[in-house]
Protein backbone atom coordinates (compact mmCIF):
# COMPACT_ATOMS: atom_id res chain seq x y z
CA UNK A 1 0.00 0.00 0.00
CA UNK A 2 1.27 3.45 -0.82
CA UNK A 3 1.18 5.86 2.06
CA UNK A 4 0.52 9.55 1.61
CA UNK A 5 3.48 10.33 3.83
CA UNK A 6 6.16 7.85 4.71
CA UNK A 7 9.53 8.16 6.35
CA UNK A 8 12.22 5.59 6.98
CA UNK A 9 15.01 6.09 9.50
CA UNK A 10 14.78 9.82 8.96
CA UNK A 11 17.50 11.78 10.80
CA UNK A 12 18.40 15.43 10.90
CA UNK A 13 21.54 16.69 12.60
CA UNK A 14 22.52 20.28 13.31
CA UNK A 15 26.19 20.05 14.20
CA UNK A 16 26.21 17.70 17.17
CA UNK A 17 22.51 18.18 17.91
CA UNK A 18 20.15 15.43 16.76
CA UNK A 19 16.97 17.31 15.85
CA UNK A 20 15.32 14.21 14.45
CA UNK A 21 16.36 10.66 15.16
CA UNK A 22 15.20 7.55 13.34
CA UNK A 23 11.73 8.79 12.47
CA UNK A 24 9.57 6.07 10.90
CA UNK A 25 6.15 7.36 9.94
CA UNK A 26 3.28 5.92 7.95
CA UNK A 27 0.45 8.32 7.28
CA UNK A 28 -2.63 7.38 5.27
CA UNK A 29 -5.22 9.53 3.53
CA UNK A 30 -8.43 10.85 5.06
CA UNK A 31 -7.10 11.65 8.53
CA UNK A 32 -6.68 14.67 10.77
CA UNK A 33 -3.48 14.10 12.67
CA UNK A 34 -2.07 16.10 15.53
CA UNK A 35 1.71 16.51 15.59
CA UNK A 36 2.32 17.22 19.24
CA UNK A 37 5.31 17.82 21.41
CA UNK A 38 6.99 20.48 23.51
CA UNK A 39 9.22 23.18 22.05
CA UNK A 40 12.38 21.76 20.54
CA UNK A 41 10.95 18.29 20.11
CA UNK A 42 11.54 18.36 16.35
CA UNK A 43 8.08 19.31 15.05
CA UNK A 44 9.27 22.26 12.98
CA UNK A 45 12.22 20.32 11.59
CA UNK A 46 9.95 17.50 10.48
CA UNK A 47 7.51 19.97 8.93
CA UNK A 48 10.32 21.73 7.08
CA UNK A 49 11.57 18.43 5.65
CA UNK A 50 8.06 17.51 4.48
CA UNK A 51 7.89 20.84 2.66
CA UNK A 52 11.33 20.64 1.09
CA UNK A 53 12.70 23.55 3.12
CA UNK A 54 15.33 21.27 4.60
CA UNK A 55 16.99 18.08 3.49
CA UNK A 56 17.43 15.08 5.82
CA UNK A 57 20.91 14.17 7.06
CA UNK A 58 20.09 10.52 6.49
CA UNK A 59 17.11 8.30 5.87
CA UNK A 60 14.27 9.30 3.60
CA UNK A 61 10.86 10.87 3.56
CA UNK A 62 8.36 10.65 0.74
CA UNK A 63 5.05 12.31 0.00
CA UNK A 64 2.88 10.23 -2.29
CA UNK A 65 5.96 8.15 -3.08
CA UNK A 66 8.20 11.06 -4.07
CA UNK A 67 10.91 12.88 -2.19
CA UNK A 68 10.02 16.55 -1.54
CA UNK A 69 10.38 18.64 -4.70
CA UNK A 70 8.28 20.36 -7.34
CA UNK A 71 5.86 17.42 -7.67
CA UNK A 72 5.17 17.16 -3.94
CA UNK A 73 4.82 20.92 -3.55
CA UNK A 74 1.94 20.74 -6.00
CA UNK A 75 -0.03 18.54 -3.62
CA UNK A 76 1.09 19.80 -0.21
CA UNK A 77 -0.53 22.92 1.19
CA UNK A 78 1.61 24.39 3.94
CA UNK A 79 0.78 26.94 6.58
CA UNK A 80 3.99 28.01 8.29
CA UNK A 81 4.12 29.48 11.76
CA UNK A 82 5.41 32.71 10.19
CA UNK A 83 3.51 35.30 8.24
CA UNK A 84 5.00 34.78 4.83
CA UNK A 85 2.88 37.25 2.89
CA UNK A 86 4.24 40.31 1.18
CA UNK A 87 3.21 43.34 3.19
CA UNK A 88 2.64 45.54 0.14
CA UNK A 89 0.15 43.20 -1.47
CA UNK A 90 -3.60 43.52 -1.45
CA UNK A 91 -5.70 40.44 -0.74
CA UNK A 92 -6.84 40.06 -4.36
CA UNK A 93 -3.22 40.21 -5.52
CA UNK A 94 -2.49 37.31 -3.20
CA UNK A 95 -5.39 35.40 -4.70
CA UNK A 96 -3.91 36.06 -8.17
CA UNK A 97 -0.55 34.83 -6.93
CA UNK A 98 -1.94 31.58 -5.52
CA UNK A 99 -4.11 31.06 -8.58
CA UNK A 100 -1.09 31.45 -10.85
CA UNK A 101 1.15 29.03 -9.01
CA UNK A 102 -1.17 26.38 -7.60
CA UNK A 103 -3.39 24.55 -10.03
CA UNK A 104 -5.51 23.24 -7.18
CA UNK A 105 -6.32 26.70 -5.82
CA UNK A 106 -10.07 27.40 -5.67
CA UNK A 107 -10.56 31.14 -5.83
CA UNK A 108 -14.33 31.10 -5.21
CA UNK A 109 -13.79 29.17 -2.01
CA UNK A 110 -11.23 31.70 -0.81
CA UNK A 111 -13.46 34.65 -1.68
CA UNK A 112 -16.39 33.04 0.13
CA UNK A 113 -14.37 32.50 3.31
CA UNK A 114 -12.94 36.00 3.17
CA UNK A 115 -16.39 37.49 2.93
CA UNK A 116 -17.59 35.28 5.80
CA UNK A 117 -14.88 36.84 7.92
CA UNK A 118 -15.62 40.31 6.51
CA UNK A 119 -12.17 40.72 5.02
CA UNK A 120 -12.28 42.85 1.89
CA UNK A 121 -10.19 41.65 -1.04
CA UNK A 122 -9.10 45.25 -1.60
CA UNK A 123 -7.49 45.47 1.83
CA UNK A 124 -3.75 45.79 2.05
CA UNK A 125 -1.88 43.29 4.20
CA UNK A 126 0.11 46.14 5.71
CA UNK A 127 -3.00 47.61 7.36
CA UNK A 128 -4.17 44.34 8.91
CA UNK A 129 -3.79 43.12 12.47
CA UNK A 130 -1.60 40.08 13.05
CA UNK A 131 -4.67 37.93 13.68
CA UNK A 132 -6.32 39.01 10.43
CA UNK A 133 -3.17 38.28 8.48
CA UNK A 134 -3.11 34.79 9.96
CA UNK A 135 -6.70 34.28 8.94
CA UNK A 136 -5.95 35.37 5.36
CA UNK A 137 -3.00 33.02 5.24
CA UNK A 138 -5.06 30.09 6.54
CA UNK A 139 -7.83 30.82 4.02
CA UNK A 140 -5.30 30.77 1.18
CA UNK A 141 -3.86 27.48 2.37
CA UNK A 142 -7.24 25.82 2.94
CA UNK A 143 -8.59 27.00 -0.42
CA UNK A 144 -6.35 24.55 -2.19
CA UNK A 145 -7.58 21.06 -3.06
CA UNK A 146 -4.39 19.58 -1.74
CA UNK A 147 -3.67 15.98 -0.78
CA UNK A 148 -1.78 16.92 2.35
CA UNK A 149 -2.28 20.01 4.48
CA UNK A 150 0.54 20.80 6.87
CA UNK A 151 -0.54 23.38 9.37
CA UNK A 152 2.01 24.69 11.83
CA UNK A 153 0.29 26.34 14.79
CA UNK A 154 -2.78 27.38 12.81
CA UNK A 155 -4.70 28.72 15.79
CA UNK A 156 -1.93 30.14 17.92
CA UNK A 157 -2.36 33.81 17.20
CA UNK A 158 -6.11 34.25 16.89
CA UNK A 159 -8.95 34.79 19.34
CA UNK A 160 -11.17 31.87 20.46
CA UNK A 161 -14.09 32.86 18.22
CA UNK A 162 -11.88 32.91 15.14
CA UNK A 163 -10.33 29.68 16.40
CA UNK A 164 -13.68 27.93 16.10
CA UNK A 165 -14.18 29.31 12.62
CA UNK A 166 -10.73 28.15 11.58
CA UNK A 167 -11.26 24.64 12.92
CA UNK A 168 -14.60 24.49 11.16
CA UNK A 169 -12.83 25.66 8.01
CA UNK A 170 -10.23 22.95 8.33
CA UNK A 171 -12.77 20.20 8.83
CA UNK A 172 -15.08 21.59 6.16
CA UNK A 173 -12.44 21.92 3.47
CA UNK A 174 -10.57 18.70 3.39
CA UNK A 175 -11.97 15.74 1.55
CA UNK A 176 -11.65 12.09 2.38
CA UNK A 177 -8.76 11.71 0.02
CA UNK A 178 -6.73 14.31 1.88
CA UNK A 179 -4.95 14.35 5.21
CA UNK A 180 -4.37 17.23 7.59
CA UNK A 181 -1.24 17.24 9.72
CA UNK A 182 -1.35 19.97 12.31
CA UNK A 183 0.97 20.96 15.08
CA UNK A 184 -0.15 22.99 18.06
CA UNK A 185 0.26 23.62 21.75
CA UNK A 186 -3.46 24.22 22.20
CA UNK A 187 -4.41 20.57 22.41
CA UNK A 188 -7.73 20.87 24.24
CA UNK A 189 -9.02 23.15 21.49
CA UNK A 190 -8.37 20.66 18.74
CA UNK A 191 -8.56 17.26 20.30
CA UNK A 192 -12.15 16.70 19.28
CA UNK A 193 -11.29 16.88 15.62
CA UNK A 194 -8.23 14.66 15.69
CA UNK A 195 -8.20 11.09 14.38
CA UNK A 196 -4.61 10.32 15.31
CA UNK A 197 -1.83 11.86 17.34
CA UNK A 198 1.92 11.73 16.98
CA UNK A 199 3.87 12.61 20.12
CA UNK A 200 7.40 13.79 19.49
CA UNK A 201 10.07 14.03 22.16
CA UNK A 202 13.78 14.80 21.84
CA UNK A 203 13.54 14.30 18.10
CA UNK A 204 12.01 10.85 18.36
CA UNK A 205 8.50 9.53 18.01
CA UNK A 206 7.20 8.72 21.48
CA UNK A 207 4.09 7.17 19.96
CA UNK A 208 1.72 7.38 17.03
CA UNK A 209 -1.78 6.18 17.92
CA UNK A 210 -5.39 6.71 17.08
CA UNK A 211 -7.32 9.01 19.39
CA UNK A 212 -10.13 6.51 19.90
CA UNK A 213 -7.63 3.91 21.02
CA UNK A 214 -6.10 6.30 23.54
CA UNK A 215 -9.46 7.29 24.93
CA UNK A 216 -10.74 3.72 25.29
CA UNK A 217 -7.51 2.17 26.53
CA UNK A 218 -6.20 4.90 28.76
CA UNK A 219 -9.47 6.61 29.62
CA UNK A 220 -7.84 9.98 29.24
CA UNK A 221 -8.13 12.98 27.00
CA UNK A 222 -5.20 13.80 24.74
CA UNK A 223 -4.62 16.95 26.74
CA UNK A 224 -4.31 14.95 29.98
CA UNK A 225 -2.06 12.42 28.33
CA UNK A 226 0.15 15.17 26.92
CA UNK A 227 0.56 16.71 30.36
CA UNK A 228 1.54 13.35 31.83
CA UNK A 229 3.95 12.38 29.08
CA UNK A 230 5.75 15.69 29.07
CA UNK A 231 5.61 16.46 32.79
CA UNK A 232 8.57 18.65 33.66
CA UNK B 1 6.23 28.54 -14.36
CA UNK B 2 9.29 30.66 -15.22
CA UNK B 3 7.04 33.10 -17.07
CA UNK B 4 4.75 33.45 -14.06
CA UNK B 5 7.70 34.01 -11.75
CA UNK B 6 9.03 36.71 -14.07
CA UNK B 7 5.62 38.38 -14.21
CA UNK B 8 5.25 38.47 -10.42
CA UNK B 9 8.84 39.56 -9.93
CA UNK B 10 8.29 42.48 -12.27
CA UNK B 11 5.10 43.44 -10.42
CA UNK B 12 6.88 43.26 -7.09
CA UNK B 13 9.70 45.65 -7.91
CA UNK B 14 8.27 47.85 -10.67
CA UNK B 15 6.29 50.27 -8.52
CA UNK B 16 9.13 51.47 -6.31
CA UNK B 17 11.74 51.55 -9.05
CA UNK B 18 9.41 53.29 -11.48
CA UNK B 19 8.83 56.12 -9.03
CA UNK B 20 12.44 56.74 -8.13
CA UNK B 21 13.34 56.85 -11.82
CA UNK B 22 10.41 59.10 -12.54
CA UNK B 23 11.92 61.42 -9.95
CA UNK B 24 15.17 61.57 -11.95
CA UNK B 25 13.23 62.34 -15.12
CA UNK B 26 11.30 65.11 -13.36
CA UNK B 27 14.49 66.51 -11.90
CA UNK B 28 16.15 66.55 -15.32
CA UNK B 29 13.26 68.48 -16.83
CA UNK B 30 13.17 70.99 -13.95
CA UNK B 31 16.95 71.34 -14.20
CA UNK B 32 16.75 71.95 -17.93
CA UNK B 33 14.23 74.74 -17.36
CA UNK B 34 16.19 76.31 -14.50
CA UNK B 35 19.43 76.30 -16.48
CA UNK B 36 17.80 78.34 -19.21
CA UNK B 37 16.75 81.08 -16.77
CA UNK B 38 19.21 84.00 -16.81
CA UNK B 39 18.87 84.86 -13.11
CA UNK B 40 19.76 81.30 -12.16
CA UNK B 41 22.77 81.33 -14.47
CA UNK B 42 24.13 84.42 -12.73
CA UNK B 43 23.83 83.10 -9.19
CA UNK B 44 26.82 80.92 -8.47
CA UNK B 45 25.48 79.59 -5.16
CA UNK B 46 22.24 78.53 -6.80
CA UNK B 47 24.04 76.79 -9.64
CA UNK B 48 26.46 74.98 -7.35
CA UNK B 49 23.74 73.81 -4.97
CA UNK B 50 21.57 72.67 -7.87
CA UNK B 51 24.40 70.64 -9.31
CA UNK B 52 25.15 69.20 -5.87
CA UNK B 53 21.55 68.12 -5.31
CA UNK B 54 21.39 66.64 -8.79
CA UNK B 55 24.64 64.70 -8.52
CA UNK B 56 23.75 63.32 -5.09
CA UNK B 57 20.28 62.29 -6.27
CA UNK B 58 21.64 60.49 -9.30
CA UNK B 59 24.16 58.64 -7.16
CA UNK B 60 21.43 57.78 -4.64
CA UNK B 61 19.12 56.42 -7.34
CA UNK B 62 21.94 54.47 -8.99
CA UNK B 63 23.10 52.83 -5.78
CA UNK B 64 19.57 52.64 -4.39
CA UNK B 65 18.37 50.58 -7.35
CA UNK B 66 21.09 48.01 -6.79
CA UNK B 67 20.55 47.83 -3.03
CA UNK B 68 16.79 47.56 -3.52
CA UNK B 69 17.16 44.68 -5.99
CA UNK B 70 19.63 42.85 -3.73
CA UNK B 71 17.37 43.35 -0.70
CA UNK B 72 14.37 42.13 -2.65
CA UNK B 73 16.22 38.86 -3.31
CA UNK B 74 17.22 38.52 0.33
CA UNK B 75 13.74 39.30 1.65
CA UNK B 76 11.83 37.20 -0.81
CA UNK B 77 14.06 34.13 -0.55
CA UNK B 78 15.69 34.06 2.87
CA UNK B 79 13.35 35.77 5.34
CA UNK B 80 9.77 34.79 6.28
CA UNK B 81 8.68 35.30 2.67
CA UNK B 82 10.98 32.42 1.77
CA UNK B 83 8.47 30.04 3.37
CA UNK B 84 6.16 30.84 0.47
CA UNK B 85 8.80 31.23 -2.27
CA UNK B 86 10.38 27.88 -1.52
CA UNK B 87 7.08 26.00 -1.27
CA UNK B 88 5.88 27.14 -4.69
CA UNK B 89 6.03 24.25 -7.15
CA UNK B 90 9.00 25.69 -9.05
CA UNK B 91 12.65 24.73 -9.38
CA UNK B 92 15.26 26.78 -7.58
CA UNK B 93 16.97 27.75 -10.86
CA UNK B 94 13.71 29.35 -11.96
CA UNK B 95 13.84 31.63 -8.92
CA UNK B 96 17.42 32.65 -9.74
CA UNK B 97 16.71 33.24 -13.43
CA UNK B 98 13.46 35.16 -12.92
CA UNK B 99 14.92 37.44 -10.27
CA UNK B 100 18.16 37.86 -12.24
CA UNK B 101 16.42 38.83 -15.48
CA UNK B 102 14.22 41.42 -13.79
CA UNK B 103 17.22 42.82 -11.91
CA UNK B 104 19.19 43.10 -15.18
CA UNK B 105 16.23 44.79 -16.87
CA UNK B 106 16.08 47.40 -14.13
CA UNK B 107 19.82 47.92 -14.07
CA UNK B 108 19.66 48.64 -17.81
CA UNK B 109 16.69 51.00 -17.38
CA UNK B 110 18.54 52.67 -14.51
CA UNK B 111 21.68 53.08 -16.61
CA UNK B 112 19.81 54.44 -19.61
CA UNK B 113 17.79 56.95 -17.55
CA UNK B 114 20.83 58.27 -15.71
CA UNK B 115 22.95 58.41 -18.87
CA UNK B 116 20.21 60.24 -20.79
CA UNK B 117 19.70 62.65 -17.92
CA UNK B 118 23.37 63.55 -17.71
CA UNK B 119 23.58 63.90 -21.49
CA UNK B 120 20.61 66.25 -21.53
CA UNK B 121 21.80 68.41 -18.68
CA UNK B 122 25.57 68.46 -18.76
CA UNK B 123 26.76 67.78 -22.29
CA UNK B 124 26.31 70.49 -24.93
CA UNK B 125 24.56 69.27 -28.05
CA UNK B 126 27.60 69.71 -30.27
CA UNK B 127 29.85 67.54 -28.15
CA UNK B 128 27.13 64.97 -27.88
CA UNK B 129 26.83 64.79 -31.67
CA UNK B 130 30.58 64.42 -31.97
CA UNK B 131 30.49 61.56 -29.48
CA UNK B 132 27.78 59.78 -31.45
CA UNK B 133 29.68 60.37 -34.68
CA UNK B 134 32.89 59.00 -33.28
CA UNK B 135 31.10 55.81 -32.31
CA UNK B 136 29.23 55.32 -35.55
CA UNK B 137 32.12 56.21 -37.83
CA UNK B 138 34.89 54.39 -36.04
CA UNK B 139 36.56 51.54 -37.86
CA UNK B 140 35.21 48.66 -35.82
CA UNK B 141 36.71 45.27 -36.01
CA UNK B 142 34.19 42.42 -36.02
CA UNK B 143 35.85 40.39 -33.33
CA UNK B 144 36.03 43.48 -31.16
CA UNK B 145 32.31 44.18 -31.53
CA UNK B 146 31.41 40.61 -30.68
CA UNK B 147 33.69 40.71 -27.66
CA UNK B 148 32.22 43.99 -26.45
CA UNK B 149 28.69 42.66 -26.83
CA UNK B 150 29.58 39.44 -25.02
CA UNK B 151 31.33 41.42 -22.28
CA UNK B 152 28.23 43.58 -21.80
CA UNK B 153 25.90 40.57 -21.56
CA UNK B 154 28.15 38.57 -19.26
CA UNK B 155 28.97 41.67 -17.23
CA UNK B 156 25.27 42.38 -16.72
CA UNK B 157 24.59 38.80 -15.62
CA UNK B 158 27.51 38.93 -13.22
CA UNK B 159 26.09 41.87 -11.25
CA UNK B 160 22.94 40.25 -9.79
CA UNK B 161 24.62 36.85 -9.56
CA UNK B 162 27.39 38.35 -7.39
CA UNK B 163 24.78 39.93 -5.11
CA UNK B 164 22.78 36.71 -4.92
CA UNK B 165 25.74 34.44 -4.20
CA UNK B 166 26.94 36.80 -1.45
CA UNK B 167 23.49 36.88 0.12
CA UNK B 168 23.07 33.11 -0.21
CA UNK B 169 26.37 32.50 1.54
CA UNK B 170 25.62 35.21 4.11
CA UNK B 171 22.32 33.60 5.11
CA UNK B 172 24.14 30.41 6.07
CA UNK B 173 25.31 32.19 9.22
CA UNK B 174 23.12 32.08 12.26
CA UNK B 175 23.17 35.80 13.00
CA UNK B 176 24.13 39.02 11.20
CA UNK B 177 23.22 37.48 7.86
CA UNK B 178 23.32 40.80 6.02
CA UNK B 179 26.66 41.79 7.51
CA UNK B 180 28.18 38.50 6.42
CA UNK B 181 26.64 38.93 2.96
CA UNK B 182 28.42 42.28 2.60
CA UNK B 183 31.70 40.78 3.78
CA UNK B 184 31.37 37.89 1.31
CA UNK B 185 30.65 40.42 -1.45
CA UNK B 186 33.76 42.43 -0.66
CA UNK B 187 35.89 39.27 -0.56
CA UNK B 188 34.51 38.04 -3.91
CA UNK B 189 35.16 41.44 -5.51
CA UNK B 190 38.74 41.53 -4.26
CA UNK B 191 39.49 38.00 -5.38
CA UNK B 192 38.06 38.84 -8.80
CA UNK B 193 40.30 41.91 -9.01
CA UNK B 194 43.41 39.90 -8.29
CA UNK B 195 42.40 37.14 -10.69
CA UNK B 196 41.58 39.81 -13.26
CA UNK B 197 45.12 41.17 -13.13
CA UNK B 198 46.59 37.68 -13.38
CA UNK B 199 44.39 36.81 -16.36
CA UNK B 200 45.25 40.08 -18.09
CA UNK B 201 48.97 39.51 -17.72
CA UNK B 202 48.74 35.92 -18.91
CA UNK B 203 46.56 36.78 -21.89
CA UNK B 204 48.91 39.60 -22.94
CA UNK B 205 51.98 37.37 -22.99
CA UNK B 206 51.48 35.46 -26.27
CA UNK B 207 50.55 38.51 -28.33
CA UNK B 208 53.23 40.66 -26.73
CA UNK B 209 55.85 38.12 -27.75
CA UNK B 210 54.37 37.73 -31.23
CA UNK B 211 54.80 39.78 -34.37
CA UNK B 212 55.13 43.45 -33.50
CA UNK B 213 55.77 44.79 -37.00
CA UNK B 214 52.36 46.25 -37.52
CA UNK B 215 51.83 48.17 -34.30
CA UNK B 216 48.11 48.89 -34.75
CA UNK B 217 47.05 45.35 -35.43
CA UNK B 218 49.37 44.11 -32.66
CA UNK B 219 47.80 46.42 -30.10
CA UNK B 220 44.36 45.34 -31.28
CA UNK B 221 45.35 41.72 -30.77
CA UNK B 222 46.53 42.52 -27.26
CA UNK B 223 43.26 44.27 -26.50
CA UNK B 224 41.33 41.38 -27.98
CA UNK B 225 43.07 38.72 -25.98
CA UNK B 226 42.91 40.81 -22.79
CA UNK B 227 39.20 41.19 -23.22
CA UNK B 228 38.86 37.54 -24.07
CA UNK B 229 40.70 36.66 -20.86
CA UNK B 230 38.58 38.81 -18.58
CA UNK B 231 35.45 37.70 -20.40
CA UNK B 232 36.34 34.11 -19.72
CA UNK B 233 36.94 34.94 -16.07
CA UNK B 234 33.56 36.67 -15.80
CA UNK B 235 31.84 33.77 -17.52
CA UNK B 236 33.43 31.21 -15.21
CA UNK B 237 32.43 33.32 -12.17
CA UNK B 238 28.84 33.57 -13.40
CA UNK B 239 28.50 29.82 -13.87
CA UNK B 240 30.17 29.17 -10.51
CA UNK B 241 27.92 31.67 -8.72
CA UNK B 242 24.80 30.26 -10.31
CA UNK B 243 25.66 26.70 -9.28
CA UNK B 244 26.59 27.84 -5.77
CA UNK B 245 23.28 29.67 -5.29
CA UNK B 246 21.36 26.68 -6.60
CA UNK B 247 23.23 24.32 -4.30
CA UNK B 248 22.56 26.52 -1.27
CA UNK B 249 18.87 26.86 -2.12
CA UNK B 250 18.45 23.12 -2.66
CA UNK B 251 20.56 21.75 0.14
CA UNK B 252 21.53 24.41 2.65
CA UNK B 253 18.46 26.53 3.12
CA UNK B 254 18.53 28.11 6.55
CA UNK B 255 15.19 29.81 7.15
CA UNK B 256 14.68 30.92 10.73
Amino acid sequence: MEYLLESNHLCKKFGSLMALQDINLRITRGKIIGLLGPNGSGKSTLIKIINGLMTPSSGELTVNGRTPGVETKKIVSYLPERTYLNEWMKVYELLDYFEDFYEDFRRERAEQMLSNLRISIDDKLKNMSKGTKEKVQLILVMSRDADLYVLDEPIGGVDPAARDYILKTIIGNYNENATVLLSTHLISDIENILDEVIFLQYGQIRFHRSVDEIRSQEGKSIDQLFREVYRC
Amino acid sequence: MLGKLIKHEWKAVAKTLFFIHLAIVAMTLVGKILVSIKAVQKSEILTVSMVMVYVLSVIAVGIGTHIYLAMRFYKNMYTDEGYLSFTLPVKSWEHIVSKGLIAIAWMVIDGVVIFASIMLLAIPKQEYMEFVNSITHANWEWLYIVEVMAAVVVGLCAVPLTYYVSISIGQLFKNHKMLFSVIVYVVIKNVQQVLGVVVTVISMLPSAMGNMDDSTSASMTVVNSMMGGSLLLQLVSCVGFFLAIKFIMDKKLNLN
